[in-house]
C-alpha cells in the first residue's frame, strides 16, 4: 500500500485532513478493497481508544500531596538550618564521588583506544566497559534513594552517609576488580 | 484573559512566594489530569499516585521557571509525561497486570447515570483491554497517544509536552496506531473482514 495513502488514513483520524484529501482518500478507498480493510481496521482502534474513560484519582490523592510538600518543606529547612559544615562535607563528598569515576573513565579510554585494531576485541572491551559504567551509574542511584529517604526523618544522618558514598564506591569497585582477577584466572585455568 | 485563566494565574504567582494554599488549589484542579496521565503511562495505580506526588513536587520546586506564555496545563503534562517515561526506562522489571484491581476510590465512569452491573463489567474489561494494548508501546510512543486521546492535544500541543517536533509526532501516532491495531487483531482474532464505511462503496 502506498505510503501517502497511508499517511492520509492516520491524518483523517486525528482530524487534521482538509475536505479535498477526505475525498480523495474516500475515492481511493472505493477502489481498493485491501485499502479500505486497513482503514477500517485503523478506525476501529481510533473508535476504542476515543471511547476509553479517564482513570479517577483516589480522592485522598490531593491531600496526601500537599502533606508531602509540606514535609519536604520542612525538610529542606532543615537542611538550610544544617551548620555550614555540614553542606560543606556534602558537597565535597559528592566531588570525590565523580572524582572516584575518573580512572574509570581513564582506563577504559585507554582499553578502547588499544583495542581499536581488534574489532572482535575491541567489541568485547565495549562491553565490558558499558556493563561497568551502567553497574556504577545503578549503584549511585541507588545509594542516593536510600540517603533521600534517610533524609526524610533526618537530614544530618543522611549528610553523614552521603559523605560515606567515595568509600562505598571504592569499595565496590574493589569487589568487582576482584570478581574480574577471579573469574579471569578461572577461565585460564580451562 | 479569560476570567479561570486569571484565576490559574494568581494561585501560580502564590504558589512561587511559597503559598501553600494557592499550590493546594492548582493541585486539586489537576490532580485528576496528572493522575489519568500516569496511569495510563504505568499501568499500576500505586505507582501511578507515586509518580503523581512527585510529578506536583517537581512542579511546586519549578514553578518559577514556568513560562506565563505557555498553557500552564501542558507544562504540568510535558513534566508528568517526561517523569513517567524516565520512571518506565528505569523499571528493571515489566509491570503488566492485566487483572489490575480498580484502584480503591476511583471510578471509570464518565455518566452522571448509574450503569447496570453487566455494562460496568464490560466497561472495565475494556479499560483493561486498554491498559493492555498501551502496555506495548514504548514510553515515548506511549506518552503521544495518551495526550492525543485522552487530552485531545494537537501535534504541536504533544510536541511542545514532549519536547520534540511535530513531524516525530507524527511519525510516533502513526506507527503506535499501526502497532497497537495489529495487536488489536491479534486479541480479537476476527475472522470476518470488518464492515467498512458504506460511503467508501460509492462510485
Amino acid at each position: 500500500m502506498v505510503n501517502d495513502i497511508k499517511q492520509l488514513m492516520h491524518e483523517k483520524l486525528d482530524g487534521v485532513l482538509s475536505d479535498d484529501l477526505t475525498e480523495e482518500l474516500y475515492q481511493h478507498l472505493a477502489r481498493d478493497e485491501e485499502a479500505a480493510q486497513e482503514y477500517a481496521r485503523l478506525e476501529t482502534l481510533d473508535n476504542v481508544l476515543a471511547s476509553a474513560p479517564h482513570a479517577r484519582a483516589p480522592q485522598r490523592l490531593a491531600i496526601t500531596i500537599m502533606a508531602r510538600l509540606a514535609q519536604a518543606i520542612e525538610i529542606q529547612a532543615k537542611l538550610n538550618e544544617a551548620p555550614a559544615e555540614v553542606r560543606q562535607a556534602i558537597m565535597a563528598s559528592l566531588s570525590l564521588s565523580i572524582l572516584s569515576m575518573m580512572p574509570l573513565m581513564v582506563a577504559a579510554s585507554w582499553l578502547v583506544t588499544n583495542s581499536m585494531a581488534n574489532p572482535s576485541l575491541l567489541v568485547r572491551v565495549l562491553e565490558r566497559v558499558i556493563a561497568l559504567m551502567r553497574l556504577m551509574i545503578d549503584a549511585q542511584l541507588i545509594l542516593l534513594e536510600e540517603i533521600e529517604r534517610i533524609a526524610k526523618d533526618d537530614p544530618i544522618t543522611a549528610a553523614a552517609a552521603l559523605a560515606l558514598m567515595p568509600s562505598m564506591m571504592l569499595g565496590l569497585l574493589d569487589s568487582i576488580e576482584g570478581q574480574s582477577v577471579t573469574s579471569s584466572n578461572a577461565e585460564a585455568n580451562e | 484573559m479569560s476570567e479561570q485563566d486569571a484565576t490559574l494565574l494568581e494561585w501560580i504567582e502564590g504558589a512561587s512566594s511559597g503559598n501553600q494554599e494557592a499550590f493546594a488549589e492548582i493541585v486539586y484542579s489537576f490532580t485528576d489530569a496528572v493522575y489519568n496521565l500516569c496511569y495510563r503511562m504505568l499501568t499500576e495505580s500505586t505507582e501511578a499516585e507515586d509518580a503523581t506526588q512527585e510529578i506536583f513536587l517537581k512542579a511546586y520546586h519549578h514553578l518559577k521557571s514556568y513560562d506565563r506564555e505557555r498553557s500552564f496545563k501542558t507544562w504540568l503534562l510535558s513534566i508528568s509525561s517526561n517523569h513517567c517515561i524516565d520512571r518506565i526506562r528505569k523499571r528493571r522489571m515489566h509491570l503488566v497486570s492485566i487483572d489490575e484491581p480498580l484502584p480503591s476510590g476511583a471510578t471509570l465512569e464518565l455518566s452522571s447515570d448509574a450503569p447496570l452491573p453487566e455494562e460496568l463489567t464490560l466497561r472495565r474489561e475494556q479499560s483493561l483491554m486498554i491498559q493492555s494494548l498501551l502496555d506495548e508501546l514504548q514510553p515515548d510512543y506511549r506518552a503521544a497517544v495518551v495526550l492525543r486521546y485522552w487530552y485531545d492535544y494537537s501535534y504541536t500541543e504533544i510536541a511542545e509536552a514532549l519536547n520534540t517536533t511535530e513531524s516525530a509526532i507524527k511519525s510516533r501516532l502513526f506507527r503506535a496506531r499501526q502497532m497497537l491495531a495489529d495487536y488489536y487483531d491479534a486479541q480479537h482474532a476476527k475472522q470476518t473482514p470488518r464492515s467498512v464505511n458504506p460511503r467508501l462503496r460509492e462510485g
